[in-house]
Formats: structure tokens, C-alpha cells, sequence
């Protein structure tokens, strides 16, 4: 009978012996590796297919070359767009934060029972498609939809329903997580009124929670394309609209306008961590 | 006059009447307990002391001044609450002067205060960490400390034990007495626990859905129970109506013994029975005996000498002093 203790693993090749917590590590690593990999595959596609000159008999891409991204960035139409796409986004994950922060504070300290109306009004916007309540959006605000101000207020609005439960959720976790209302009171006790408590102890507390909400918004936003192309398809174009325009042109050039706005994305994440200044300590 | 006054005070949520009618007296100085089982609006009492909940109605008097409608920025009033309540972006010095910068003190007098406030909790090495960083019974203490240094009318403490271990609730529990004996501030301590409001308090409120059952010292409170509740709560009291003990005059009614007041013997007593179980808890061995007539009695001995060493199925005689049984009403 082997001496071996129970957590070791023979190794079938008769080499070195394998403690059962090393074996598992490698198969953790080889699933987050396989994992990361069936992710990135399709980013790591456009980006070369970005850059890429004669590309059709080989694994690889026969020459390299930045014209494609040269040709959009120097296009004022696809700069124009990446400002429009940004700003609709941008507001309407901006509105949403701003109008759900004090539902969340009074549902949190005042009212938990809001949270099952709550819950149902979340349903709504994937329970309507948005091919129909675009069209009911155009119907009922055909009149401001004729000029560019009033269409992108408009449009920031129907964002705003379509970020509402990814953003109620990602601060509803935050507000969990940092039990608010135990907070707000021991703040009043300490002499704090409601307006310096949620300065000085609620929003600092709840930066991840707006981090997040921000990310999921302008991320799920700047791929909407339904909303975007009914309500203002013909006065401006947003980065979805310029990419559809350029479907029967190139796919290089389609690949380069989704990898810089890609690279965009990843900038602003970058900057706003930065300025957030989250310090992650183990 | 009492320093704090309860008058009538009730509060009602919905249907359900959680604080009843009740009046309570405290001295200035007093560790006041509020025990009592879950839900029998122990908390709800301090939150309303607090004004963090307002009373339907009745009144509620601090040091002469009628706080019954004041806001708790207005009251004067520290707690201290079950889940620590500290403030995750705020170092632990800056969770406890976070107070005294709102009251707008100088910073001088600021860091002092915060600095004493530490020491008297033992965690000056601390001051720069994030509460994220600290052991629950290290928070419990910032809680307090943070409680402390506003120099507060009252000191309200709700369950802060109950989130901790049991090594660091008696220790925690004596750096409290130990802190309220040294500032003598005047303190209401929640808890569901009997074994903590009996060691910490100078008086114990029991509660019972929203009364009070009994207030009284805790050797009272302990010794002469006023209520089957207060004797089915407090300790492990046997309750009922023994006809074992019909020699007794008080045989016919209901009474409640102490197990530890019951002697225990395998050769002489005035009840007969049979061990039907024995746990040992430490330095406590408990019996369980069914007499002759079918009664079950506990029966706590210390875990010494020949008392302690009776097993299961034993016969045994139990002597029950006649001045430790409590007739109940």
C-alpha cells in the first residue's frame, strides 16, 4: 500500500508530484484562459480586421496598414457622430443616475415598500419592444421631434426608460451593500441634516454604484440603434447610424469605427477610475 | 425628577401597537437595560428616544426639556447601533470627529477630542484605517468611541453586542461597564440577552409587547420574578404547578423555582425522582428530573464534587428550601 498522502496526484507522465490545490489552480487557470479567450476572440477580430490590408487566403492578414482608421478619424460626418452618440449617452446615463438616486434614497430610508411597484415599472421597458414604443414616442412628440433640440431631449428621455433597471439595480446593490439607512440616521444623530449626509456619507459611499450605473448605461446605449434611427434617423447621425451607412461600403471601415469606439469606451473608463480615485487595498 | 421621563408614550405601526401606553423613569448616571424577546418594542423605544421614530403620542422629557417632537440633530442624544453604522469613506479619526465637524469645532479642539476618545477605546494605533480594515469588535469600539466624544445628554446603545462573538462580547461588554462607570454618562442598552442586561445594568426594563413587565434592580429582577413571563425569560426557571411539592402550602398554585435553589442528593430529600438527562455546560451540571409524580424539574448543581457526578437513570431525592419557591399570580 503507497505511503501517499491523500491530497497528492500522481502525475501520469511519473514526474513530479501534484498537490491537489496545484491541480486545481491549473484548472481554474485554464478556465478563466479559455473563458477570456471565447471573449476577446471577436474584439481582437475587428481590431485586426481594423487594420488589416489584403486579408482572404491566410489565417493571418497578408499586409497591415491604418488607413481604414486614418480614413474615419479624418471624416468629420464619423466625428460628428462619435460627438452626438456620446452626448445622447452620456446624458441620458447622466439622467438616470440623477432621477433614481433619491427614488432609491426614499425607497432605502422611507418607503420599502415602493420596492415591489418598483420592481414592476423595471419590467416595462424590455416587456415593450422599442420598434413599438418608439413609434408611440413618435407619435406623441412628433412636434418636438422636428428640430435637433427637441429630438435629442426626446431621445435622451426614451434612454432614460431604457437604462432605468440597469442602473436602479447596479445602485440598489450599493445601496444594499453599505446598509443606508443605519448610515443617514447615525449621521443625523451626530447633528448632520439630510443634505450634508447625503454629500459628506451617501455619494461617497455609492461611487461604485454610480461608476457601474454609468458603464452599463453608455455601454448599452451607444450600441442602441431602433430609438436612434425612427426618431432622428434623418437629421443626424450617432456612430450606430454612420456604421449602418457603411455597410455595403467596407468592412475594414465598419471594423475601425467599432474598435475606436471600443478604444473610446476603455479611455473614459480609464479616466473616470482615475479621477475617482478608488484606492482597491487587499 | 427623573432625568429622562417616559409619559404615556405609545407608537403603533399599522394595526400592530408596538409601544403601549408606557411610562418609564431613568436617574441621571443609570445603565438602564431594555430586555426583552424580539419584537417586543425594545428598539422601537430607543429609536423614539433617539427621533428616529416619532411617538403616536405621550411625551418624552430629557433634563427638564421636552424632546417629544425634536429632531435627532436636535436632541443631544449618541447611539449606537447594532451593524456599527460606520461611515466606509471616512478613516476611523474621521468617522469619530465626523460629529464634532459638523457642530463646526476648531480643529484643534477637534483632533484632541478624537484623540482622547480613541484612547479611552484603546485603538489611538488605528485612527488612520478604514473601518473595512478593522475586526467586527475594533468597529463596535470606533461605534462608541464616535458615541463618546459628542459628549451626549444620553447614550443609547441598540444590541451592539449581538453582531459579535461570544470571547468579544464579554469583553466588549466589560470595556462598557468599564467606560459608564468612568463617565457616568447616563446610558440605555438594548438587548435580547438576559445573561448581558444582568451583568452590565443598574436597573433592568423588562418588555413584553410594548409594557413593561418588570423594573426593577437585576438581583430582583433575577430573584423575584413578578410574572410567570418575567420567570419564564429571565434564568431557566421551572414553572408550573407541582403536585411534588404538596406538602408545601402553596402546593396548588402556580409557582416558579430556580433550578440552582433545588439540592440534589441520591440518598435524602422530600421529592423522589429519576435523572432523565444531564448536560453539562461548563461549570454548571443541569439535571433533568422526573419525580414520582410525573413532574419534570431542572435542577443546576456546580460541576464539583458528588452532586455532579450523577448519571442518567439515577434515583435521586430532591430538597426544594420552601423560601425559593416563587407563587406566581
Amino acid at each position: 500500500m503507497s505511503n501517499q498522502p491523500a491530497n497528492t496526484i500522481n502525475s501520469p507522465m511519473g514526474g513530479k508530484q501534484r498537490t491537489k490545490s496545484e491541480v486545481n489552480k491549473i484548472y481554474h487557470s485554464l478556465y478563466i484562459l479559455i473563458l477570456l479567450t471565447i471573449i476577446t476572440i471577436p474584439i481582437a477580430s475587428t481590431g485586426i480586421y481594423a487594420i488589416s490590408g489584403n486579408w482572404s487566403q491566410s489565417i493571418l492578414p497578408e499586409s497591415w496598414t491604418f488607413q481604414w482608421l486614418l480614413q474615419i478619424w479624418t471624416d468629420e460626418r464619423f466625428l460628428w457622430a462619435c460627438f452626438y452618440s456620446f452626448l445622447l449617452c452620456i446624458s441620458g446615463a447622466l439622467l438616470s443616475i440623477t432621477l433614481i438616486f433619491p427614488v432609491l434614497l426614499i425607497v432605502h430610508t422611507k418607503k420599502p415598500h415602493w420596492q415591489r411597484w418598483i420592481n414592476f415599472v423595471l419590467v416595462l421597458p424590455f416587456a415593450v419592444p422599442p420598434i413599438v414604443s418608439s413609434i408611440g414616442v413618435l407619435n406623441l412628440y412628433s412636434d418636438f421631434l422636428n428640430n435637433k433640440i427637441g429630438a435629442i431631449l426626446i431621445l435622451i428621455g426614451c434612454y432614460f426608460t431604457i437604462v432605468l433597471p440597469f442602473v436602479y439595480r447596479a445602485l440598489d446593490s450599493n445601496f444594499l451593500a453599505i446598509g443606508v439607512k443605519d448610515l443617514i440616521e447615525s449621521s443625523n444623530l451626530m447633528g448632520a441634516t439630510s443634505l450634508k449626509t447625503v454629500f459628506y456619507v451617501v455619494m461617497p459611499n455609492l461611487k461604485t454604484g454610480f461608476i457601474v450605473a454609468f458603464f452599463i448605461s453608455v455601454s448599452f446605449l451607444i450600441g442602441e440603434f431602433v430609438y436612434v434611427n425612427i426618431l432622428i434617423g434623418g437629421q443626424f447621425e450617432t456612430i450606430q447610424i454612420y456604421l449602418y451607412s457603411l455597410k455595403n461600403l467596407s468592412g475594414h471601415l465598419s471594423s475601425a469605427v467599432v474598435i475606436s469606439y471600443f478604444f473610446i469606451l476603455l479611455i473614459i473608463t480609464a479616466i473616470i477610475n482615475m479621477f475617482s480615485g478608488s484606492k482597491r487595498r487587499g | 425628577m427623573s432625568y429622562l421621563r417616559l409619559k404615556n408614550a405609545r407608537k403603533s405601526f399599522g394595526a400592530l401597537t408596538v409601544v403601549d401606553d408606557l411610562d418609564l423613569n431613568i436617574e441621571k448616571g443609570q445603565l438602564i437595560t431594555l430586555l426583552g424577546p424580539s419584537g417586543c418594542g425594545k428598539s422601537t423605544l430607543l429609536r423614539s428616544i433617539a427621533g428616529l421614530e416619532f411617538l403616536d403620542s405621550g411625551s418624552i422629557i430629557l433634563n427638564g426639556r421636552d424632546i417629544t417632537h425634536a429632531r435627532p440633530q436636535k436632541r443631544n442624544i449618541a447611539m449606537v447601533f447594532q451593524h456599527y453604522a460606520l461611515f466606509p469613506n471616512m478613516t476611523v479619526a474621521d468617522n469619530v470627529g465626523f460629529g464634532l465637524k459638523i457642530r463646526k469645532l476648531p480643529i484643534e479642539s477637534r483632533l484632541r477630542k478624537v484623540k482622547e476618545a480613541l484612547e479611552l477605546v484603546e485603538l489611538t494605533e488605528f485612527s488612520q484605517q478604514k473601518p473595512a480594515f478593522l475586526s467586527g469588535g475594533q468597529k463596535q469600539r470606533v461605534a462608541l468611541a464616535r458615541a463618546l466624544v459628542m459628549e451626549p445628554d444620553l447614550l443609547l446603545l441598540d444590541e451592539p453586542l449581538s453582531a459579535l462573538d461570544a470571547k468579544l462580547r464579554k469583553s466588549l461588554r466589560q470595556q462598557i461597564k468599564h467606560i459608564h462607570k468612568e463617565l457616568g454618562l447616563t446610558t440605555i442598552f438594548v438587548t435580547h440577552d438576559q445573561e448581558e442586561a444582568l451583568a452590565l445594568s443598574d436597573k433592568v426594563v423588562l418588555l413584553n409587547k410594548g409594557r413593561i413587565e418588570q423594573h426593577s434592580t437585576p438581583e430582583k429582577l433575577y430573584s423575584q420574578p413578578n410574572s410567570k413571563f418575567t420567570a419564564g425569560f429571565i434564568g431557566n426557571y421551572n414553572i408550573g404547578r407541582f403536585n411534588c411539592l404538596n406538602k408545601l402550602p402553596i402546593g396548588q398554585l402556580d409557582m416558579a423555582i430556580r433550578p440552582e435553589a433545588i439540592q440534589i442528593d441520591s440518598t435524602n430529600g422530600d421529592v423522589a425522582g429519576k435523572i432523565i438527562d444531564r448536560t453539562l455546560t461548563g461549570g454548571v451540571v443541569r439535571y433533568q428530573v422526573k419525580t414520582d409524580e410525573g413532574e419534570i424539574l431542572d435542577v443546576d448543581v456546580l460541576n464539583y464534587g458528588e452532586a455532579s457526578k450523577l448519571i442518567i437513570n439515577d434515583s435521586v431525592y430532591l430538597t426544594i428550601p420552601e423560601d425559593e419557591v416563587i407563587t406566581m399570580a
